[in-house]
């Protein structure tokens, strides 16, 4: 078909405000975009819809609207969930171009949210009413967290319920070569791997959920998998592209690029949906249009990035459960599936297919619902952050389940909070700890 | 401009977060949907927008622009083709988006809405109680019942079910002039009096401003079933149509659309393979399981005969809504074929829509555009597209347009079937109604809004311009 959505049609990377503002000349104002904004769906504002977004991109590229601070609010409205250029039909990448906008259009504003998360955690008085954050963070900020890491600023979100710190980081735990201390690779229980899948760990995983990452691994060891690890990653720089900071998010890319051995791996596996987008989407529209000179290595790296639920939607092996649950067969377990992986990446049944293959524990199928987390937007914007996740956690909680699998850091720590305000019971897991719980049936 | 006094009271009417004056604010309410006017599609700031929470703030607000003498611009969401949702020349801008609340009246198998709820919520909330709201515009999903109203808005339904207007029973409303009006009633049917639901439905927020609506709902159909029917040409589409209707099958949405608009959704088609049709009907029927089978079965040997080399039956919800999705982005999408496109919606009696396919691609053809056409087959409303290329100027357009709206005229028929008039046709407006015509509603006007506050510069052409001297107040 002729009209298949080009991704190098991204305006991400371009630099100046009225070449980002063509892409928004197919927009016909028909509002579509707005019926599926999780964001206006709470505020009813037109400047928080995306054809409003838009229009404000049109004006500034036209001159006809000066940079101001009310600009620069309105258009980090945004959850970046990408329902928008998903509904568009006329192709118009709204999200995509809201978020290129942000690297240019109020001035030079370097970090301007790695500021204020910053800020925010060094002032005690401004999150004091938010006791035990600040605890909790102060260790973390002073220890081995890299600031650069997207997870420092989603930290900053006052009042939330937060995942207890995990006293180690992934690199630790993984295990070693008792020699010469290089991380060894998990192999499949036959011993001959089909494949070697790297596994791209970021932030979360690294730092918060290590124990995760090592379930992880396993999962995929035990689909047939060689697994290493790729410990000289650092953070996919999504955070700092959202955050309206070019210049870090391409640091954060050279550094991948550099560090991650692409022709070794058959793919390239990251536990989080966003980090995912960031490598197969954004690293070759930035990498093509800011010059950088490995433009071929990111388009390479894009081909082989996939998330969990990906990889066992083709492969069709049985994955024991690791321990028996109590009272088989009594669990529910519901699948939240990540904006960034049904939207961005375009797949909303991967999930849901692999999850119908769990086997001690009853899938309950939802439709899919932004958890409002977006990255950095539920950091700057948490009541309207809180308000559209609510709604996602009924839906998933509404099903009965009491346990709900995700693949996507963002979604996980918003989960991690609201299901739980929701009901105190209920948990949030990722799906490679859901699938040691309960077991893969083999199809 | 709005005086600053009118503003600081507006402020007090209104509540903190109710009124609007911010220029990022004020640039997302100076749109609509509306593709080209004569009179230019320049955007136009209002001075202000309003974000009322209840009916009584709305009155005050009209109260007041009586008394400051300001205009009055409604909007809903902004959804409109012709213009009706935007500032001509400033004022204010009234969004009813907060005003949208709604219940099912199941007992009455009516449903109480406020202007600013999305038509698809009032679908999906009767179907929910086993009721059917049967308007269905291609915008439904964004936009809101007072819109609807106001636009007395068609869609693809109305082969079977009529317009918007034939849903309305009952209004609660305040005119131009101030005076809130219970116009209709709650019941089925009513005869007391003038018949002020139709004088309000359609007017295009020139009369007055709908606070709230009762409406007609219908016990769900038993079961729908979609049919999509592929032909070489045109001609054998339009011809097809009429002759489903004629054979008393009684669809409930007959669609038709040309090569070019199926090009523009293909990728949302997976039926099509990798031919484009030269054009196709989708058909929609509805009523009891068996029935439904048996006259859509009628209607595939129709088409066949009628020269469809492809036919296919949906009858699972999701394929259906697929299909109808994809026909709903029509509009919109024409954009990928041409930036700018002169975007009419004539309607002819159904007889002679082949004829009017014909002469409309004629007109394309003689003035050098390409002619992409669409629409209600089934109520012999066509969307006709004029695809000015990429890079050139729409000269002739407002030429081209008239040929198309005189053509539609002389095969018995009218200038706008759904879309209304707003700024982008009042100037052709006499065409269709004669000088006569244009007088009687400007008297109409004039007795429900005196001082010309409502949507001024709408709907009735130039020389009837109720607030001539107004300017908005960074242009003085």
């Amino acid at each position: 078909m002729t009209t298949k959505r080009d991704k190098s049609a991204s305006p991400v990377g371009l630099t100046s405000i009225s070449r980002i503002a063509e892409s928004t000349d197919a927009c016909r104002r028909c509002g579509l975009c707005s019926s599926v904004c999780p964001v206006f769906d709470v505020l009813g504002l037109e400047c928080a819809s995306p054809r409003g977004k838009l229009q404000l991109v049109a004006a500034a590229g036209q001159g006809d609207l000066s940079c101001t601070k009310e600009l620069e609010k309105a258009l980090c409205l945004c959850v970046g969930c990408g329902a928008c250029s998903e509904r568009c039909p006329n192709l118009v990448m709204a999200k995509e171009t809201l978020l290129a906008a942000k690297q240019v259009l109020p001035g030079k504003r370097p970090g301007r949210v790695f500021r204020i998360a910053a800020g925010l955690m060094s002032r005690e008085k401004t999150i004091s009413h938010a006791a035990g954050i600040a605890k909790s963070l102060r260790p973390l900020w002073a220890s081995s967290l890299p600031d650069d890491q997207g997870l420092v600023m989603r930290l900053a979100k006052p009042g939330a319920r937060f995942p207890k710190l995990a006293e180690t980081n992934l690199k630790k735990i993984w295990p070693r070569n008792e020699k010469n201390g290089k991380p060894v690779s998990l192999m499949p229980r036959d011993g001959s791997p089909n494949a070697i899948a790297g596994i791209f760990p970021g932030c979360i995983h690294t730092y918060l959920t290590p124990k995760a990452g090592i379930s992880l691994a396993r999962v995929l060891a035990a689909a047939g998998f060689r697994v290493d690890l790729l410990e000289n990653t650092g953070c996919c720089g999504l955070p700092a592209l959202s955050a309206g900071n070019t210049k870090q998010a391409q640091k954060a890319m050279a550094h991948n690029l550099d560090v991650i051995d692409i022709e070794k791996y058959s793919v390239i596996v990251t536990p989080c949906a966003s980090c995912a987008a960031m490598l197969k989407v954004h690293y070759p529209a930035l990498a093509s249009k800011t010059g950088y000179n490995q433009a071929g290595i990111a388009e390479r790296l894009a081909a082989k990035v996939q998330v969990l639920s990906q990889v066992l939607a083709k492969h069709t092996g049985k994955i024991a459960q690791r321990e028996k649950v109590t009272k088989e067969g009594t669990e529910t377990i519901a699948y939240h599936t990540p904006c960034h992986l049904a939207k961005a990446l375009g797949d909303s049944t991967s999930g849901p297919k692999v999850m119908q293959r769990i086997e001690n524990a009853g899938y309950r199928q939802t439709k899919p619902a932004c958890c409002g987390q977006g990255g950095l937007f539920g950091v700057e914007n948490p009541e309207i952050s809180g308000k559209i996740g609510s709604k996602a956690a009924k839906i998933l909680l509404g099903t009965g389940a009491s346990t709900v699998a995700t693949e996507c850091s963002g979604c996980y720590l918003q989960l991690y909070d609201l299901l739980w305000r929701e009901n105190r019971k209920a948990e949030v897991i990722w799906l490679a700890e859901a699938i040691e719980r309960f077991g893969l049936a083999g199809t | 401009m709005i005086e600053p006094n009118a503003l600081k009271k507006l402020g007090e009417i209104l509540g903190p977060g109710g009124l609007i004056k911010d220029a990022v604010g004020l640039t997302c309410y100076s749109y609509d949907a509306m593709p080209y006017s004569p009179e230019g599609n320049q955007r136009v700031m209002p001075d202000a927008v309003a974000l009322p929470r209840d009916a009584d703030q709305v009155c005050e607000i009209v109260s007041l622009a009586n008394e400051f003498r300001f205009p009055i611009v409604p909007r809903g969401a902004g959804t409109g083709m012709t213009g009706g949702a935007r500032p001509t020349m400033g004022g204010l801008v009234l969004a009813f988006s907060r005003m949208n609340n709604m219940e099912i009246l199941d007992k009455d198998l009516t449903a109480r809405v406020q202007p600013g709820v999305i038509t698809s919520r009032i679908q999906q909330e009767a179907e929910r109680a086993g009721l059917f709201y049967p308007p269905d515009p291609a915008s439904s999903e964004a936009c809101t019942i007072g819109g609807n109203i106001a636009e007395n808005a068609g869609g693809l339904r109305a082969v079977k079910y009529g317009v918007t207007r034939d849903y309305v029973l009952g209004l609660d409303a305040v005119l131009g002039d101030a005076t809130r009006i219970k116009a209709g009633a709650k019941t089925v049917k009513s005869v007391a009096g003038l018949d002020m639901v139709s004088l309000l439905a359609g007017s295009e927020g020139t009369l007055g401003l709908v606070l709230e609506a009762w409406l007609k709902l219908l016990p769900l159909p038993e079961s729908r079933c979609t049919l999509l029917a592929l032909f070489e040409t045109a001609d054998q589409a339009a011809s097809a149509a009429p002759a489903i209707l004629t054979a008393r099958l009684d669809p409930t949405a007959l669609e038709f659309m040309d090569r070019y608009t199926i090009e523009c959704v293909a990728d949302q088609l997976d039926e099509l393979g990798t031919n484009i049709p030269g054009a196709m009907l989708l058909v929609e029927l509805d009523g009891g399981i068996g029935d439904t089978k048996r006259r859509i079965r009628d209607v595939r040997s129709i088409c066949t005969d009628l020269g469809a080399y492809n036919t296919r039956i949906s009858d699972s919800e999701e394929a259906r809504e697929q299909l109808w999705k994809a026909r709903k982005a029509i509009s919109p999408a024409l954009g990928k074929l041409a930036p700018f496109k002169i975007d009419e919606d004539v309607a002819v009696p159904r007889s002679r829509l082949a004829e009017l396919v014909r002469g409309a691609g004629e007109i394309g053809l003689k003035n050098g555009l390409k002619c992409a056409c669409y629409g209600h087959a089934g109520d012999g409303n066509l969307h006709v597209n004029y695809l000015v290329p990429a890079g050139e100027k729409p000269a002739g357009a407002e030429k081209v347009a008239r040929e198309l709206f005189e053509l539609a005229i002389s095969l018995g028929g009218t200038i706008s079937g759904e879309h209304g008039i707003g700024t982008a046709k009042r100037m052709y407006l006499e065409l269709e109604t004669g000088r006569a015509g244009l007088d009687i509603m400007a008297s109409v006007k004039q007795a429900l809004d005196p001082k010309g506050i409502m949507n001024p510069g709408k709907l009735l052409p130039k020389d009837y311009d109720t607030m001539p001297g107004y300017v908005r107040k960074n242009t003085e």
